[in-house]
Parts: C-alpha cells; structure tokens; sequence
C-alpha cells in the first residue's frame, strides 16, 4: 500500500502528458532514394523508392521507370539491370568481384544520377571458440572468440552481426524464424571506434588498433536459451569488409537512426553516395560463419 | 561674516531639531512660476505652506527663470534650486528654513563605514545612505561598506533598505568618521522610495535587478522551493529555456553566456535535477544581482549577462536554526556567532532531495519495474571572521552533487554452488567551489578585497560488474569496470580596489588570474584479462589574465558617466590573444522624471560549452578556446527609460546585440562524450539579437510586484549549418510576458501569483522520409529534416500561486507554504516526437513534463 501511494505521487509529479501537436510542414518534392548493397556472390541489385512527405501516410512510393546500367573502370558498359518489381533492378549474371570498381549511371525523368565504388578485398576471418557464460545463475549467455587477419597498409573498415535462427514452439505447431541478434561486448577494438556506439545489432569498425596485425575479438549474444516456446537452432556471424563509401553509409544511417529518435539531438544527416538523390550504392565482402545448437 | 556666523552658530545649536525635519521637508507642493527670481520662488513657497524662510538677499541670484513643480516634496524642490546656486539650507525651530551660502573654503571629510541588520549583524549590500538635507547618497558595495564626502557640517543622516526600516543618525562631521548602521528588518514595511530617487547615487536601472534576502524569502515556490534564478525568468530580456527549467537566456545569448557567481566565484552550472532546481539555497542567499547589459569592468569570461548571487556572514548575536520539510526535499540551516567578542560567525546549510530514501523506505524499488534511483544534495558554509571595522576575512565552501544510479544484485546460495553478482551504473555531476576572501578599508575612501578561489564541475558516468562463484573446488572471480570522468577545475586569483576620489569621482580596479584545469580519464579494467586494460588520462591547461579599470564621474542628480576597460590575456598554444573589452554606461535626465540610460559593452568568453542535451546539463563539457573556435566575444548596445510615476517605476529598453564565434554542431555531429578533437565537430558562426523591454514595477504598499514584457529576435548563421542562412536561435521566443503579484495579508499571511505567457521555442522537425530496404536497418524509416530551428512549438503559459503562513512563538516561528504550479493544467510540450495517432497516420506528438503541480512546504525557525 505504501508503494501504491508514493507511485501515484511520484506519477502525479513526473508524469508525461501526451498530445498531439500540429505544425503547418509544406509539402516537399519527392526525391529518388537508391538503396543498394553489392556483395561478393550476389547479383548485382538495387532498390529505387522516392522520399514521402511527413504529413502523408502512403505506402512507399516504388520507382519502376528508371534504367540502370554498369560501367567498369574503363567506362565499358557491362551490365544493365532488369526490373524486378517492387523497385527492384537486378543483373542478369553479374556479381561484384574483390578489388573492382564499378560505375552506375541511373536515369529517371530526364535526369541522370551517377554512382560509383569499389569492391572491398576478400575478407579472412573464423570463430575460434564460443563459450557459454553465466549471467544470473542462468546460462543465457553465448560468447564468440572470433579473429580477422587484417591486411597491413590498406585501411580496412569492418563489421559484424549476428542473426539467429530460432525454432518457435506454439502447441503443437513448430516454426521457423530469424532475427538480428543485440551484439554485447566491451572488446576495446569494438567499442573504442566512436561510430560503434551507435548501433549494437550492426558493429562497425575501422582496423586503427590492428596495426597490420590478426586481431582477437571478443562479443556475445545474451538471452538465448531462456525461453521455453523459443529455441536458438543456429547463430550466423556475418562479418564484412566495407568500402569506405559502405562504412561512411552504414556508420551514419546507425548515428542517424540513434539520433533521430532522441528529442533533445541534433540530426545527423546520411552520408550517402549518390549525387541528387538519398541513399547509398555501396559495397561489402562479406562472410557467414554459422554456429549449429542441437 | 559676523551674520554668517551667527547663523552657523544657530544652525549647529538647533540642529537636535533637525529630527522633525523629516515630515515638514516631505509635504508636497505644487508650484508654476514663469521668469522669476528665486527670491519670488521663496516667497510663493512661503503662501503656501506654514514655512518661514530666513537669509540675506544678496546671496541670491536675482536671475529669472521658471519653475514648475508637481506634487514634489518640500525637500527635493528646495535641493533643486539651490544646489545650482551654491547654496545650502537647515531646518529650524520646526518650520524655519534658514538658507545660506555655501563656503568654498569648508574642508570635507569622509564619512564612512557599513550598513548592518541590527538584529543578526548582517551587512546589507546596496542600501541608500544619505545626508537627510542635501540629499547626497551612496549605496552600499558588496561589503556592505559606503563612503560618502562632505563638508565639514552637523548632519543627519539616513539609511533606507527594501525590507526594513528606516534609520537616522546625527552627528558632527569635522573629522573623517566612520559610522555604522544598524537598521531593523520589518517584512512589512517598504520604503516609498528607495532607490533612484535621491541624489546622484543611482543604482537601479533597466539594466540591473538586484533581489535581497527579504525579497527573496517572498518569491514563487517550485515544489516548496522559492528559486532565485526562476524569478529571474520573470523580468524582461530573460529568455526562458524549456518549461520548469533554470535555463535563462538573456538578450539573445544562451544559458553557457551567463556568468553566475557566487561570492565570487563563477560556478559552471548552476542547476540540479537536468535544470528544474538552481544550485542556490534560498535559506542562505542575502543578495542577487542579475546585470544584462552595461557590465562593471571587473566582470569578465562570459558574453551575456552576470547572476552576482551573495551568501550571508552569518548571524551575529545568536545561534539560529532553520529547518525546512518538503514534498521532495529537505533543508536545514544553522547560522550564528562562534566566539563571544561576536567577532566570527558562520553558516552552514544543507539540502538533500529523497526520491531514494523514501524508495527504499517504501520499498518501492518493488514496486517499480527498474531499480533506479537519483538524488541531489549540496551543502554551504562560510566563517567570517571581523578583525576590526577595517579587516574581514571569510571562507566559503559549496558541493553540490547529483547522482542517478542503477544498481542491481544478484545472489545465490545452496550447499555446492554460492553466486554473488553486481552491476551498478552510476552518472553523476556537480560542483565544488572553495573561496578565500578579505575585505580591507585601506582608508575611508579606498577598500580594497582580495580573492583566492576554486572552482570545479566535474560529471562522470561508471559501470561496474562484479561476479564471484564458488563451488566446493573452484573459484571463478570476474570484475569489469569501465569509466569516463571529465572534469574543469579552475584556480582563480584577484585583488580589487575601489577609490571613492571625491563625492563625484570614483575609480575601481583589479587584477587577476585564472588557470583552467580540464581533465579526462577513460578506464577500461577486467580483472578476467579478456579485455585490454585501457587508459586515458588527459589534462589540458589554459591560463588567462586579466585585469581591469573602471571610472564613475556623478555630473549632478541622475546624470552619471561610467566607463571602464576589462583586459584580457588568452594563451592558445603558442599564440597569446589580448582582449581589450570596453565598457560604457551613462545616464541622464531626460525630462523631470525621466531618466534615460546608454550602454555599450564588448565582452568576451575563453571557454566553449558543448551540451549533449537540451534537456539538462549532465553532459555539459567545458573546452578551452583553440585556433579554429576562437574566443567568443560580443558586442552589445541598449538604451533605456526609467520612469517614476507615483508607486510605480516604468522601465523600458531597448538593445541590440551582435556576438562572434558562437559555436553549435555541425549537422552531422553531436556529443558523444569525448574530448578528443571536438572543434572538428563543432561550427564556428555568428549570432544577432535585438529586443524591446519593458517593466513596470509596485515596490510599495502591502501589494506589490511587476510586469514585464520583452519582444526579442535571436539568430545565428554559420557556414556549415543550413547551408549558411540565417536561421532562429533555439530560444527565440519573440513575446514573453509575465506578471508577479504579492499581497502581504499581514504579518502571518501573505500570497503570491505568478503569470507566464512565451512564444514557443524553436524546433528542427523532420518534412519527408524514406525506407532504407536493406535487412541489415530492419526496414528503417529515415527522416529527412528541414531547416534548422525553423518550426515554433506552441506557446507556453501557466499560472501558479502560493500562499505562506506563519506562525511567531515565543522561541520560535513557523511558516507553512502551499503553492500550485500550473494551476489550470496547461499543455506545454517539453519536446516533440515523431508518432502514429490511433489511426496509424503519422502525427508529431507533444511531451509536457508539468501537469498540475501542488506542493506544501513546512518550515521551522528557531
């Protein structure tokens, strides 16, 4: 009774009223977005939307009249990429090698949008060891030791996350599902990198404590085994090697998206790659390690 | 001669009738003479009143001139005409005015010495001291201390003090004489006029708002808390920040511009609980000085305004004890003699809120779904110490803290296994401040103090985990312990003469240094060696030097002519800045009463504040100035209007502000708790303000208080922000209006109500966004933002009320005040979101942290 009391005083003193409030925003001209991540032994492919005005509520507005063709670093056309619906334009046989560079040329509506970058170096990296912590008196916790052999005088930007795939019980029904996994861990390499702090379920990080070197890292997943209905089948570490033009667009949409849901920040504006338009063409090589639970 | 002196000799043996005087030379008369002779002036007075004047003709001008007098006292008329006339005059017999000449030759002496609080000794900073027949004055410094110079002449003098009584003492001046006040506090009773009105000395202006402990004890309550620098929210040219908060931004500057001493001493940040609470204790404050514009010299490091907030000695005839119970804090005050001779005296105070200790008495942590916790606390004390009437010495101390924590445990036992865990979050800030103060009168013209002082803001945030396991053979220990702690500690030296040169001229001067000290440590530890031990302990140093001269020439009544030089020493690397910061301040008569005032300021500001938050200032970070942010600095001109009509004074004002490497973020950066390279992240830009003032204040009578309103524009433009354009400052509010109304029922019941009404402040609000498609961002929205600052919140307005009663026993009194902040539930958004409405279309929603508030406070005195 004496917390039900001094609750209500607290809650009468601090508590938060909500009302909605109207601000006269015009209506803004839509704007092109390319979104479109190149990987190693994937099809080149990129998503075309347009921005929406704030005080409209419509389902994304999808671009499906633009053409999109590939120059190598040569200015030979390679490719042009082939509508797929829902925005998508995808290549025919094409996939991104290590080290090349490519050049996008997008037109929509008499305007021309260009784009380019180059595709990171393979990337070396395995998990050495994993390791079931307590935390509580409960093994919810799953540690990785992973290491990445960096390659000395280039700079290598990296990152990492981790999608489970759980088995879901209801019943009798048994089910599939995935998600991207909240990394925790207070390895210096993964922490110390200012733009790390801006996303736990999307590390990234640069290699200025590698100095040339294979380097350790140490991170985990908590919660995992503590839900009867929900069973961790396997974890998969994607670990990856980005251009800096991925690793400038990654780290800033994380600072964005952290920012711009704290009322009291500035906001952080995308560093996209794309002149005249929003978004980013970017590109990573990326690696799966998968780890199986019976 | 011989005629001269036999009035001289009348004049001295009648003067012990002079007492009397006080009522005849008040009664008001109305007098419209065109081209006369003063003589016919004398006469006229004399039809209409009971007075009889006695003096030789020919020491009157018989040049003519007109006259109009309204409704003035006897006395200021008399002054004004023959003041100019080198002329004097003395009451006799009781209603016998005996004018003579005024002898070049008679010596002047000094009369000095301090204004007290006869019943706790308390010196009273800015009493109106003053020859009760010619009307010459001065206020008391910030000691206490006031000089005046006359000739050698039988006086009556008197001593005025919003607050107390009035005093009188007479006395035969033919030396230089020191004399001390002591005047009667009576809560009731306010003077007609205090200030402004006699003599040359003037002291308030549009300008300047000076609040001492009488008045302070009659402001509006918070939570059971009367707060100095809230009040000052309600004058016109302060800017209010986010609602309920201490935030001031004072003509078109913002909360890091404003320079708040305390005695003396600047504090860094002078707010509790993310800017509701200020740092100060209402119990143990005796005066605040809040100055806008026309800067003494002596003040220096900031580009706004200065809050001069001044603490008691202490009581000096008996121990008092004060103890305050509120809903959400509590407070206790001891102030009095330490030693018989009533030489030395103290004060210590304490306030500590109790969010946590009625948590864990109430076993609330329970109750609530996070084990979270915060508190505030600071603690104040000061000996002061009178050698004699010419030497003091004080010590001072604050520490004030705030601490919120999580703080979790786990334990675990049975017969094999024992499992002990902690993990504990801890931020905190504050600041401390140690002050050494000595106030000598060299002579009765010159005072002089000095001042050895320390500052520090200090925040820092700590995790630590802890992990023990035992089993029957093993033993697994495991501690991580990370921390960032920052701190500005400042060492601060100065020495400060005032030189009363003659009744008209006085000069000030000082010298003074101050070294910062900024520090950072970072500390990563595990005790399992998986993680790298790391640490970072970085120190930066950054001196100035300054010194200062300021000059004050009284031309007559309400004329004066101040102006001084503040120079300033900034080392930066390998460069050394000088900063010469020019100050001007006059004042002139405009019409009868009309009183117009011109300043001109330069000010300048070495240290850069960079805030995580609006919200509060748990993360505030003070940085030296470096090559790319250079030292801010301003210049600053108002012009202002006092005038006096009957109870009520009229002040209106205008200025005009310009400010020069202001700082603000760059659009993609934003604090992140580091120090390193932080002038990269930062743009470095101008700001303009400009705004119109105006007050009218009713300092008399049982009900009393003010109005004001300020319209005010404020922008800023840098290069990096908003593409270079011109855009609103965040606190632009362009109206503010607010009322303060006090009525004092009678000596146990008085009351209060406050009405505040501001344009909204600025906000940078999202116009279009899109999806980001990759898995990697969840199908993130982003929003694209639209110009800085360039939408309004909707406007903030609220009334509260409060009421105090009290209670006088024999050995002690109480006060019991209720108060309600927000009376009638006024919405005012704290911040804006970004939201879905129940029809999931996307709305922006308010967030208002103050519904109605009530509070109740009790109090004991004893």
């Amino acid at each position: 009774m004496k917390s039900v009391v001094l609750y209500i005083i607290l809650v009468l003193l601090f508590v938060q009223c909500r009302k909605e409030v109207k601000f006269d925003i015009p209506d803004s001209e839509p704007i092109l977005v390319v979104d479109g991540i190149l990987t190693n032994d994937s099809l080149m492919a990129v998503k075309l939307s347009l921005t929406q005005a704030m005080n409209r509520n419509q389902s994304t507005l999808l671009v499906d009249d633009a053409t999109i063709e590939v120059f190598d670093k040569d200015s030979n056309i390679i490719s042009v990429l082939n509508y797929f619906g829902n925005g998508s334009y995808v290549s025919n046989l094409i996939k991104p090698l290590p080290n090349d560079f490519y050049i996008f040329k997008i037109s929509r509506l008499n305007k021309v949008y260009w784009v380019n970058d180059v595709m990171p170096d393979t990337l070396v990296s395995k998990i050495i060891d994993t390791t079931r912590l307590l935390f509580q008196g409960v093994n919810q916790f799953f540690q990785f030791k992973f290491t990445i052999y960096d390659k000395s005088l280039l700079k290598n930007h990296y990152g990492i996350k981790i999608k489970g795939i759980f088995e879901n019980y209801r019943n009798l029904d048994t089910s599939i599902s995935s998600e991207w996994l909240t990394i925790q861990t207070n390895d210096f390499i993964l922490t110390q990198d200012a733009k790390s702090s801006f996303s736990n379920s999307n590390i990234l990080f640069s290699d200025q404590y590698f100095n040339g070197q294979n380097k350790e890292l140490i991170f985990g997943c908590a919660n995992l085994f503590n839900s009867p209905n929900k069973k961790i089948k396997q974890l998969l570490v994607y670990s990856s090697s980005y251009s800096i033009s991925a690793y400038n667009y990654f780290t800033s949409v994380n600072e964005h998206v952290y920012y711009q849901n704290d009322p009291f920040s500035l906001p952080a504006p995308i560093q996209g790659n794309v002149l005249g338009a929003y978004g980013g063409l970017v590109s990573q090589y990326m690696k799966v390690d998968t780890v199986r639970f019976k | 001669m011989i005629r001269l002196l036999f009035l001289w000799i009348i004049l001295i043996v009648c003067i012990q009738f002079v007492r009397a005087q006080g009522s005849v030379l008040d009664q008001k008369i109305s007098i419209k003479l065109k081209q006369a002779t003063l003589e016919q002036l004398l006469l006229k007075i004399e039809s209409k009143t009971t007075i009889k004047f006695s003096y030789t003709q020919k020491i009157l001008n018989e040049s003519k001139q007109n006259y109009n007098f309204k409704n003035e006292p006897l006395g200021v008329v008399l002054n004004t005409v023959l003041k100019p006339n080198r002329l004097q005059y003395a009451l006799m017999f009781g209603n016998v005015i005996v004018i003579t000449a005024i002898d070049k030759s008679t010596p002047k002496y000094t009369i000095s010495g301090y204004v007290n609080d006869i019943e706790t000794g308390e010196r009273l900073i800015g009493a109106l001291v003053y020859n009760t027949i010619t009307f010459q004055s001065c206020f008391t410094n910030q000691d206490g201390y006031y000089s005046l110079l006359m000739p050698k002449d039988s006086l009556h003098l008197g001593v005025e003090y919003v607050g107390y009584e009035k005093g009188y003492i007479d006395l035969k001046l033919d030396k230089n004489t020191q004399i001390d006040f002591g005047i009667k506090s009576n809560l009731e009773y306010l003077p007609k006029r205090v200030t402004g009105t006699y003599g040359t000395g003037i002291e308030t202006k549009s300008n300047t708002f000076v609040l001492n402990s009488k008045t302070i004890k009659k402001l509006p309550l918070l939570f059971g808390e009367s707060d100095v620098l809230k009040s000052l929210l309600l004058l016109p040219g302060v800017i209010s920040g986010n609602d309920g908060t201490t935030n001031l931004n004072i003509r078109g500057g913002g909360s890091e511009h404003n320079l708040i001493l305390l005695d003396d001493v600047p504090i860094y940040n002078a707010s509790h609980l993310y800017g509701f609470f200020s740092v100060f204790n209402s119990d143990v404050v005796k005066n605040v000085k809040l100055v806008k514009g026309g800067m003494e010299a002596r003040y220096n490091g900031r580009l706004s305004s200065v809050v001069d907030v001044r603490t008691i000695d202490g009581n000096k005839n008996k121990l008092k004890t004060q103890l305050s119970i509120g809903l959400l804090s509590s407070k206790i005050t001891f102030d009095g003699p330490l030693n018989k001779s009533k030489k030395t005296t103290f004060f210590a105070a304490g306030r500590r809120t109790y969010f946590d200790l009625l948590g864990s008495a109430f076993n609330l942590s329970n109750a609530l779904p996070v084990k979270t916790s915060y508190f505030f606390y600071d603690v104040n004390g000061k000996i002061s110490h009178r050698f004699n009437n010419s030497h003091q010495v004080s010590f001072s101390i604050y520490n004030g803290n705030d601490n919120s924590y999580v703080n979790n445990t786990f334990s675990l036992k049975n017969p094999n296994l024992s499992i002990k865990e902690r993990d504990r979050q801890n931020v905190y800030w504050g600041n401390q401040i140690m002050s050494l103060r000595y106030h000598h009168v060299w002579h009765p013209k010159i005072t002089a103090w000095f001042n050895l002082s320390s500052t520090a803001y200090n925040f820092g945030n700590e995790n630590l985990y802890q992990y023990t396991e035992n089993t029957d053979t093993t033993r697994y220990e495991n501690r991580i312990e990370n921390s960032l702690k920052s701190s500005l500690n400042d060492w601060i030296v100065s020495y400060n003469l005032e030189f009363n040169l003659s009744q008209k001229i006085a000069f000030k001067a000082g010298l003074g240094a101050i070294q910062h000290n900024f520090s950072r440590k970072i500390l990563f530890e595990d005790d399992n060696n998986i993680i790298p031990e790391y640490t970072d302990n970085s120190i930066d140093k950054s001196s100035e030097v300054n010194s200062y001269m300021d000059f004050k020439y009284d031309v007559k009544k309400w004329m004066q002519f101040n102006a001084g030089v503040q120079l300033t020493i900034f080392a930066i690397g390998q460069k050394t800045l000088y900063l010469p910061q020019p100050r001007i301040n006059i004042t002139l008569p405009l019409m009868k009463k009309i009183q117009t005032n011109f300043t001109y300021q330069r000010t300048a500001q070495f240290l850069h504040l960079l805030t995580g938050q609006n919200l509060g200032i748990p993360l505030d970070l003070w940085l030296p100035s470096t090559n790319k942010a250079l030292p801010e600095f301003s210049d600053a001109l108002s012009f202002d209007l006092n005038y006096n009509i009957g109870s009520f004074d009229v002040r209106l004002g205008v200025f005009n502000k310009f400010l020069y490497n202001v700082i603000d973020y760059k659009d993609q950066s934003n604090y992140i708790g580091t120090t390193s390279n932080w002038d990269e992240k930062i743009e470095v830009g101008r700001g303009w303000a400009k705004g119109l003032e105006l007050m009218i204040e009713k300092k008399v009578g049982k009900t009393n208080g003010w109005m004001s309103y300020t319209w005010s524009k404020n922008e800023r433009q840098f290069n990096g922000i908003n593409k270079g354009q011109i855009f609103p400052f965040r606190f632009d509010r362009r109206h503010q209006f607010a009322i303060l109304i006090n009525h004092q029922v009678n000596s146990k019941f008085d009351c209060f109500a406050t009405w505040t009404y501001a344009s909204g402040s600025r906000i940078t609000l999202p116009e279009s966004y899109y999806n980001v498609t990759d898995p990697r961002f969840n199908n993130q929205q982003i929003f694209i933002y639209g110009e800085r600052n360039k939408y309004q919140l909707p406007a903030n307005h609220r009334l509260d009320f409060g009421v105090n009663f009290k209670r006088f026993y024999k050995k002690y009194s109480t006060i019991l005040s209720l108060g309600v902040y927000n009376a009638y539930n006024q919405f005012n958004p704290f911040y804006v979101i970004p939201s879905f409405n129940d029809k999931g279309e996307r709305i922006f929603e308010g967030i208002s942290l103050f519904p109605v508030l009530p509070s109740i406070n009790y109090k004991i005195i004893f």
